[in-house]
Formats: C-alpha cells, structure tokens, sequence
C-alpha cells in the first residue's frame, strides 16, 4: 500500500519534472535567466554606481541554437575596464568543458567560449571589478550573442538592477583606494593604523552629526547652567542660612562626584521612578547641572573679589543692593569671570564624550563604532580633530582675553579715538591697579591700630 | 547686604536728641566764635552729631562721644592721628559704618535706626570721596558721573550726561570723559570720583583722606579742585585729610580728634598757632 503510494508520488513528479524541463529547454532563442549585482554600500544592502563590484549573468541557450560568444551591453557609463571575468557553463547541474575568453571594451563585454554551448546549457558570467553609471538608477543588460551559423540575435533585456548615485565622498574613496601614494602610506603600521586616508575622510563626514550634538547638548546646556550657577553663587554668598546650606550641599555635592557618576545615576535612575525623558534631553540636563555647581564656584569668586569699595562708592550714590549688585557688581564681575568660565565651557564641551557610556549618540559613541566596524584607531583620531576644532580656539581667546584684562588693569588699555592719550611716562607711575588699590586699602587698614578691618560691605 | 540692626545694648546713657530749635540755639552760640561760617541768626545746622559711639565686634571702641555741628556751606576739616576715628565718624555720617550709639541729624532728620530702603534715600544727600577713588572701573569717567543720576535720581540720559559733562570740566577733565578709570592717572581718577560725588548735587560732601593715596605731585591738583570746590562752589563739606596747608587755607573750622571724640575744635589759625589742648599740640608738632 505505502509502497505504491510513494511509487506513484514519485512517477507524477517525475512527469512533472520533464514537463517543466520541456518547457524551458523549447525555447526558441536564449533567454536572461539572471542578472545581479553584489551590493557595495559600506554596512548597507545597495549597489552603487561607479563604484567596482561583481554582475552576475546567467543565460539559458535556446533550442536549436549553438552559442559561440555573447556580449553584454550596459549603459553609457558603465565600465568593464579591468575586469576579471569568470565563464561558467553549466549542462543541467554539471560543469562542461567549455572554456570563455572575456573581452572587456568601456561599457560592452565580449565573452567567445571555445566550443559553441548547446541548446539548454546554462552560460554563468560573473564579471568582477565591473561598474555601473556613477547616476544610478535601474540598469537592465542587454546584448546580442551569435550562433555557430554566425547570426547575431539579440539578447531579451535582463529584469532591471536597481542602483543607487554614488557619492562624491564614495568615489573619492574609491579613487584613494587605487592611489600609489595611499598604498604606501598606509604600509606604515603607525600610519594605517591611526592616519588611514581613506577613513579619515569617511569618519570626517560620518562623524559630523556626533560632533554636532556635541555641540548642541553643550550650547543648550550652559545658558542654563550660567542661570543656575548664578542663582547658586548669590545663594551661598546670602545671609540665610537655609538658602547658603543648600547652595553649599549643591554644590559640594556635585563637584565632589564624578560627572560620570551622575550621568549613570540620573540616566539609570529616571527611567526607575518612571521618568523617562529622551537621551538628549537628559544629557543636557546633566551637563547643565554639572556645570552650573563650578559656574556657581566661579560667580562667587568673582562676586567676592570685587574690592569692598565698589559696594561702598554704590551705597554712598544711594544705590540700593539690588541696583548695586546689577548695575556694579556683576557687570564687574562678568568681565573677571570671562576666562574661567570659557575654560569651564571647554571641559564641559569635551566632558559630553562621557555621555557616550549612556547610548547618547555623540562624537565619541560614533568614533567607537566606526573604529569597532573598521578595527582601526583612524575614527579616533579625526574624533579628537573634531573636538580640537572647538576647544583649540577657545583656548586662544582664554589667553588673549587674560593678557588684555591684565594689561587694562595696567591702564594699558585701548584709548578712546580722537582723544590725547595719557603719556605712558607720566602715568606709569600713578597708575594704581585694582589689586595694588585693594593692597594699599588693607595696607592704610592696618596703619589704624585701633580700626579693625570691618565694614558693612564686607559681610557680603 | 548692608542689613545691620541698630543695636539697642547701649554702654552708657545718652540723652535723646535735644529739640531742634533748642539743639540749633546752643550750637549757633557755640561754634559762633569756633567757625569763620557766616552764620545766620535762626539757622540750624545741617548735621548735628550728638554723643556718637561707635564699636567694632562688641569690643574695639572706636568713637567714645563725638558732638559735632556743621553748618550749612561750612567747610570742616578733621585733623588727627590714626587710629583717632575720624574717618569712622565721617562712615557712620552715610551710614556706611552703623552707630553703636548716639545721634547723627540731617537737616533736624534722624538717620540712625532706619531701613535699609531709608538708608538709600538718606545717602543721596551725603556725597563721599574715598581715599581710594573707588571708581567704576567697567564704567568711562562719564558714565561714572552719570550713573547715580540715572539710577538713584532716576534723571533722562540726556540731563545726566550734560550734568556729567559740566562737572568733569569743573575739575579740568573735559578732554578725559570717555577714558575709564584704569587709564587715568591717581590724580584725574580721585576729580572723577569728586565730579560723581558733586552730580548728585548732595547737601554735603565728606572727603575721607581724598589725598593720601596720591602721589606728591598729584595732590595739588584734587586739592585744586576741592579749593576750587569749597570757595565757589557753594557746598558743606566735611574733610578728613593730613593736608594741613589745605586746611589753614580752605577750612572754615578745623576739629581735631583723639580717642574716638573731639578734643579741640576752632578757626583754623587759632587751633594751629596756638593750640590749647595738650595732644593737638603734640600732633601738630610731630607734622610740623
């Protein structure tokens, strides 16, 4: 019973086998059984134009016909030049003898075969280093091949390949690729490995978008923190204990912690009390936090080196504390905390990096990845010319604004236009800097034997 | 900031402040003989010092009993030792050192005891000049003159700044109203703060020690501008200084401290050729 069940099974699949096979082999001409080609997009599943990479092409020989060569046609664009053409014919499943001459010629490929291949042989053709038009788009082959009687006829075009425009970026790299120089260069184990031209210029574009956010996470952040710091600085500076308790416990608190530490404590611990608010977002929060307790450090430094005299000369013009503190105090005080606050912005800025340990998608999560997929340091390396971009300048203008500050206190600061200038021999001399005045104050201070050094204005 | 309750722990007893016309009567008859004022029958004075004590941390008694009349367009200059409280008792005068104790009126007006919003009000009739200048230094010279007008006297931009200009060209520093203070030399510094003072158009005006920061050669020219001040320029003023010259020609009357009070007050001529009291002698004889 089973027996002639399966015996059965078997005949009927057998006819089917045959119908099928009929029918493909009773074809009058060859037909293009494939035609593909293998993806060359880094990481994706696309095939690019003008960049190398393999067609594959199959055809099906037609019955009553010898094929003795084919040639395939591409586009305007495409290029066959130095490729390596690897023939295949195929009878059924079993490899034939037959050998093939390719003869790449710019966008054709003339493939002759040493024998003529017969009705039903497969003709497998897989051209290596080939290209497609750098435009993209959908790209069917098509072409002609002869018969042993030396008819040509033509070849039904191929189901379309999709292709993409290349970049120029793409290209380039390809073009470095081929370079002698690059060869070199990279032969060097130091410079392949942390200098690779090639992915210097693609970490320089991939890398961009991590640098900006960067950028944006710190800028969004420290308004805030110069806000908060402020309001810390005036906090720890007041006469309330509960308001200089707090401001005290801040910011001890955060800067006697690694930023790390609370960048995992806020990252890990939101989300547990079911706040969960966008990576981003809480990565500016971190920073400004983080910041503002050193800009509160920073603001009350400066708020206390401002000499006793300048509150005094304000309350002696009938200032209130408020107007004292606004139209005196801190416009002073701005201008003495430009420098130690730029230096704190450039920490903050290269202290975003730490936000890559938490999945923000930031310079230094994109330099890690790229070098994780490339096994090279060269993403690390454009990362840090990345970051040099920003705080390299900065650095300059916190030098350049320390000398001027000095030599304005010197009184050898820029004279007003149009004005006679006060001849430097005469005002060397009488000249009195800020800090010499606040020494020569302490000074005639101390000449009072029976006047301690209080006032009202020190208690700030 | 400047919040400091007037302390109540009085040391000794100290009379209240005498009824003004009674206070102004014995004053008037007082000082008559001590002051080359031109004293007008009726008038009272426009600060009226009475048993001021002032001490620094509960423990350092700085004023003992000053009792001090000035009178309106007199010029005082307080002459003393260091250490004597005369620059103490000129800070407690604006309120910028509290009193321990006692009595300072403006204009019959008592100014001790009050709130800190009083406090303001009170300061824009008392100009200061400090030792140290304490000009704004993120400020020009112009708008150092200006920015009381503008802020405390809440004037236009425009009347502030033509006041300002006015006044730095009375102390010679026209050609300087865009300079900011670290440009000036010591001298033109110490004009600007006395045109800032002088702006605010106070009743009077308290130099502490303008000079003693300055160089020799400097101190002609603020003591110019203060001469020049204090004959044409109609005001009180009140002189803390160690420049005697300054004080013989200028000064209606001289006060001389000691100890945290006054021990000797009169014409300047009388306390300094012929001093009575046995430490002005000492101390005019150590300068001289």
């Amino acid at each position: 019973m089973i027996d002639r069940r399966i015996r059965r099974t078997g005949l009927l699949m057998l006819v089917l086998t045959l119908a099928l096979g009929l029918f493909s082999t009773t074809a009058l001409a060859m037909t293009t059984e494939k035609a593909t080609a293998r993806p060359n997009e880094d990481g994706g599943k696309r095939v690019i134009g003008g960049l190398t990479t393999r067609l594959t092409w199959e055809g099906i020989v037609g019955e009553g016909e010898e094929v003795t060569a084919v040639t395939l046609q591409l586009p305007e664009g495409s290029s066959f030049d130095d490729v390596t053409t690897k023939v295949t014919v195929l009878d059924g499943l079993d490899r034939t003898p037959i050998k093939g001459e390719a003869t790449p010629d710019g966008a054709s490929l003339q493939v002759s075969f040493s024998e003529p291949a017969e009705a039903g042989y497969r003709l497998r053709l897989e051209v290596e280093g080939m290209s497609f038009p750098a435009a993209g788009g959908d790209v069917s082959v098509v072409g002609s091949y002869t018969t042993a009687d030396g008819a040509t006829h033509d070849l039904d075009p191929s189901k379309p390949i999709a292709t993409i425009e290349s970049t120029w970026l793409q290209r380039t790299v390809n073009m470095l690729d081929e370079q002698e120089w690059v060869k070199a260069w990279n032969s060097s184990q130091f410079l392949g490995m942390f200098f690779r031209p090639q992915l210097m210029l693609t970490s320089l574009f991939s890398l961009f978008p991590g640098w900006i956010v960067c950028l944006i996470i710190v800028i969004a952040a420290y308004p805030f923190a110069i806000l908060l710091g402020l309001v810390f600085a005036l906090m720890k500076i007041s006469h309330n204990p509960l308001m200089r308790a707090i401001a005290i416990v801040y910011i001890n608190f955060l800067r006697g912690t690694p930023l790390f530490l609370q960048i995992y404590i806020m990252f890990f611990g939101l989300p547990m009390m079911h706040i969960n608010i966008p990576n981003n977002t809480l990565g500016v929060i971190v920073m400004a936090i983080n910041s503002s307790a050193y800009l509160a450090e920073i603001f009350r430094a400066g708020i206390e080196s401002i000499p006793v005299g300048q509150y005094e000369a304000a309350s002696s013009l009938g200032m209130g504390h408020l107007q004292t503190m606004t139209s005196i105090i801190l416009p002073q005080t701005i201008r003495r905390v430009i420098p130690t606050v730029t230096s704190d912005f450039i920490t903050a800025f290269k202290d975003t990096s730490l936000l890559s340990s938490v999945g923000v998608m930031e310079l230094m999560m994109f330099s890690k990845n790229l070098t994780a997929v490339s096994g090279n340091m060269t993403p690390y390396v454009t990362a840090a010319i990345f970051y040099l971009i920003v705080t390299l300048p900065l650095i300059k203008l916190v030098t350049t604004v320390e000398k001027r500050m000095a030599a304005a206190e010197r009184g050898g600061g820029p004279r007003p236009k149009g004005k006679a200038a006060v001849s430097s021999a005469s005002s060397g001399g009488e000249v009195l800097s800020s800090e010499m005045a606040v020494h020569a104050e302490a000074l005639s201070q101390d000449g009072y034997a029976l006047v301690p050094v209080v006032s009202g204005a020190q208690e700030v | 900031m400047f919040s400091k309750k007037h302390p109540n722990h009085l040391t000794f007893d100290v009379p209240p402040a005498m009824d003004a016309v009674e206070a102004a009567r014995i004053a008037f008859e007082q000082d008559l003989s001590l002051s080359k004022h031109h004293f007008v029958e009726g008038e009272h004075p426009v600060v009226r010092i009475e048993h001021l004590m002032k001490t620094f941390d509960g423990e350092t008694q700085v004023l003992r009993d000053v009792n001090l009349n000035v009178w309106n367009g007199e010029i005082v200059v307080v002459l003393g030792p260091s250490g004597s409280g005369k620059s103490t008792m000129l800070r407690c005068i604006n309120l910028l050192e509290t009193p321990t104790a006692g009595h300072i009126l403006i204009d019959d007006d008592e100014i001790t005891g009050k709130s800190n919003k009083e406090v303001g009000i009170i300061r824009r009739d008392l100009g200061m000049v400090f030792q140290q200048f304490n000009l704004f230094p993120h400020l020009t010279a112009l708008e150092n003159v200006m920015i009381g007008q503008t802020k405390v006297l809440k004037k236009g931009k425009d009347e502030a700044r033509a006041e300002a200009i006015k006044q730095l060209e009375a102390v010679g520093l026209g050609d300087r109203i865009d300079y900011k203070p670290p440009q000036l030399s010591g001298g033109q510094q110490q004009r600007v703060a006395i045109a800032r003072a002088v702006a605010m158009h106070p009743k009077v005006l308290l130099f502490d020690e303008p000079t003693s920061a300055l160089d020799p050669e400097l101190v002609r020219d603020v003591l110019g501008v203060m001469r020049e001040l204090a004959l044409y320029g109609d005001m009180t003023m009140i002189v803390v200084t160690h420049e005697m010259g300054f004080a013989r020609d200028v000064g209606d009357r001289v006060v001389f401290m000691e100890g945290g009070v006054v021990v000797e007050q009169g014409l300047p001529e009388e306390v300094f050729d012929n001093p009575q009291n046995e430490r002005t002698k000492q101390f005019l004889g150590s300068i001289n």
